[in-house]
C-alpha cells in the first residue's frame, strides 16, 4: 500500500473500519511515518469523541467487583503508592534463597507430552521421581485463565522435600514475548525465570528447591521481557497455595 | 474524583503513570471516570448489555495489562480508553455469536453504580455539545460515520450497505472525519479531553 493509499484510510482506520489485511498494512506504515501517525492521532481524538455522543450508561456495581478481582489476582504487589510496608527481613532473606537455589538449576529434560484441544495435564514421569528422590508424588494443578484456556500445568512434590517440579504443557508460541514463572510469597510475586517450550507447546521441567510453605502459589504470565520485575503481562496460569510436605 | 487547577488530559496522564506503576487506586478512579461513556459506547455498538460489560471490563483489563501502549504523542488518556472499548466492541460484534445474542438482546435491569454520578455531569455537559458538533456534519458524511463507527462496518462494507463506490465511502468517511475535527477543534471540545 503507498503512503498515498494508507493516508486515504487512516479516517476509516481511526474509525475501525478497515478489514485485517488493511490494518496490516496500514500497521506496517505507520511503523515508519510521521506524517500518517499524527494524522491518526488527530483522528482518534475525533473517533474519541464521538464515543461520547452516545447515551451513558452506568455499569453494575458487579462489573466494578469483577474487574478489581481480576487486578488482584494480578497484582504484582509492588504497589507502593499506597504506603505498602516492605517485607518484613525474614522473608526477605527467604525469598533471597528461594531464588539462589533456583538459579542454575533448570535442568534439560526431554519435553513432555501434548494432546490436541483442551491439553490434559502433564503426569508423573520418571525424570519427575528422579528430581524429587521420590516414587510417590503429588500434584497440584496450574489453573488456565482466559488468555490460554487449552494451557496445562501440574506442581509435583513429594513427602521429606520441599522442592517441587513444575511442568507446563498446552503453551502457545510466545513470538517476541516470553513465558515467566512466578511464585508469590506473602502476596508479593516473586519471578523464577523464563519458561521456554518446545515446538509442540510443553516446557521443560522446572526444579524449585526450598519452597516456602508460606507460599500462594505459582503464576505463569507473559511478558515482553525475560528481566521485569514485576507482572505486567496477561496471566496463562495460576495455581493456589502449593503445601509442602515435610 | 475531579481535582482543581489540572486539565482533565493531565489528571488522566497522571493515572496511567500511576498505574503502570500497580497503582490498583489509580486505575479504579480512571475506570470510575470513564466506565458510563465506555459501557454506552459498547451497549450502542453491540445492543446487548452483558456482551457489553464483558467487553468493558476486557478493555480495561488490557490498559491496566499494557499501560506501556499509551503514549501522549499519540493522542489523550480518553481517546485511548475508549478507542480500546471501541476495538474491542466491533471485534465481537464481528463474530458470529454476538449477532445471535444481539438478535437475542433484552434491556435489564441491574443495579447501578452512583460512585461515578459526579464524573457523569461533567461529561454530559461535553456530550450535548459533541451531538450537536456530529448533527453539523452532512448526513451522507454523518451516516457512513455511524455506521463505521457504531455499527462497525469497514469501509468496503459501509460502501455495500450504502451501494456506492468504494471510492465514494472512503472520501465519505474521510471528509466526515476531517470535518468532525475541525468542528471539534473550533467549539474548543477537542482540548476537552
Amino acid at each position: 500500500m503507498t503512503h498515498d493509499e494508507v493516508k486515504e484510510l487512516i479516517p476509516a482506520y481511526a474509525l475501525d473500519a478497515v478489514g485485517s489485511m488493511d490494518r496490516t498494512q496500514i500497521d506496517d506504515h505507520l511503523e515508519t511515518c510521521d506524517q500518517c501517525r499524527a494524522a491518526l492521532r488527530d483522528h482518534r481524538e475525533a473517533a474519541g469523541l464521538l464515543a461520547f455522543s452516545t447515551e451513558p450508561s452506568i455499569p453494575s456495581k458487579g462489573l466494578r467487583t469483577r474487574l478489581m478481582s481480576e487486578l488482584s489476582v494480578e497484582d504484582n504487589g509492588s504497589s507502593r503508592s499506597r504506603g505498602k510496608a516492605p517485607a518484613p527481613a525474614p522473608a526477605r532473606r527467604g525469598l533471597a534463597l528461594l531464588v539462589a537455589a533456583i538459579v542454575g538449576v533448570i535442568v534439560a529434560v526431554v519435553a513432555l507430552f501434548v494432546r490436541g484441544g483442551g491439553t490434559p495435564p502433564p503426569e508423573v514421569t520418571p525424570e519427575m521421581r528422579q528430581l524429587l528422590g521420590a516414587d510417590s508424588l503429588a500434584s497440584e494443578p496450574l489453573q488456565p485463565t482466559r488468555e490460554l484456556p487449552d494451557a496445562s500445568g501440574q506442581v509435583f512434590r513429594a513427602q521429606g522435600t520441599d522442592s517441587v517440579v513444575i511442568a507446563l504443557t498446552g503453551l502457545k508460541d510466545p513470538g517476541d514475548r516470553v513465558y515467566v514463572l512466578w511464585v508469590v510469597v506473602e502476596r508479593k510475586p516473586v519471578r523464577l525465570g523464563e519458561i521456554k517450550i518446545d515446538s509442540e507447546g510443553s516446557s521443560l521441567l522446572h526444579l524449585i528447591k526450598s519452597l516456602p510453605e508460606d507460599n500462594d502459589g505459582f503464576i505463569l504470565t507473559l511478558e515482553d521481557s525475560a528481566e521485569v520485575v514485576s507482572i505486567r503481562g496477561p496471566v496463562i496460569l495460576e495455581s493456589p497455595q502449593v503445601a509442602v510436605i515435610r | 474524583m475531579l481535582g482543581k487547577g489540572e486539565s482533565p488530559q493531565k489528571q488522566d496522564r497522571d493515572l496511567l503513570r500511576q498505574i503502570a506503576r500497580g497503582d490498583t487506586e489509580a486505575f479504579a478512579t480512571l475506570y470510575e471516570r470513564y466506565a458510563s461513556a465506555a459501557l454506552g459506547l459498547a451497549t450502542r455498538i453491540c445492543g446487548d448489555r452483558d456482551l457489553a460489560e464483558d467487553i468493558v471490563q476486557d478493555a480495561f483489563l488490557s490498559i491496566w495489562r499494557r499501560p506501556a501502549t499509551y503514549r501522549a504523542d499519540r493522542g489523550s488518556v480518553a481517546a485511548y480508553v475508549l478507542g480500546a472499548v471501541h476495538h474491542k466492541a466491533v471485534d465481537a460484534i464481528r463474530h458470529e455469536e454476538s449477532i445471535r445474542r444481539r438478535e437475542h438482546a433484552a434491556g435489564e435491569s441491574v443495579e447501578a453504580s452512583q460512585d461515578n454520578l459526579e464524573e457523569e455531569g461533567w461529561i454530559s455537559v461535553m456530550r450535548d455539545q459533541i451531538r450537536s458538533t456530529v448533527n453539523k456534519l452532512s448526513d451522507v458524511q454523518r451516516e457512513a460515520l455511524e455506521l463505521a463507527y457504531f455499527e462497525g462496518l469497514t469501509y468496503s462494507e459501509v460502501a455495500e450497505k450504502l451501494e456506492i463506490p468504494l471510492g465514494t465511502a472512503k472520501t465519505r468517511l474521510r471528509d466526515g472525519m476531517i470535518r468532525l475535527r475541525n468542528l471539534l477543534e473550533d467549539s474548543g471540545l477537542a482540548e476537552t479531553l
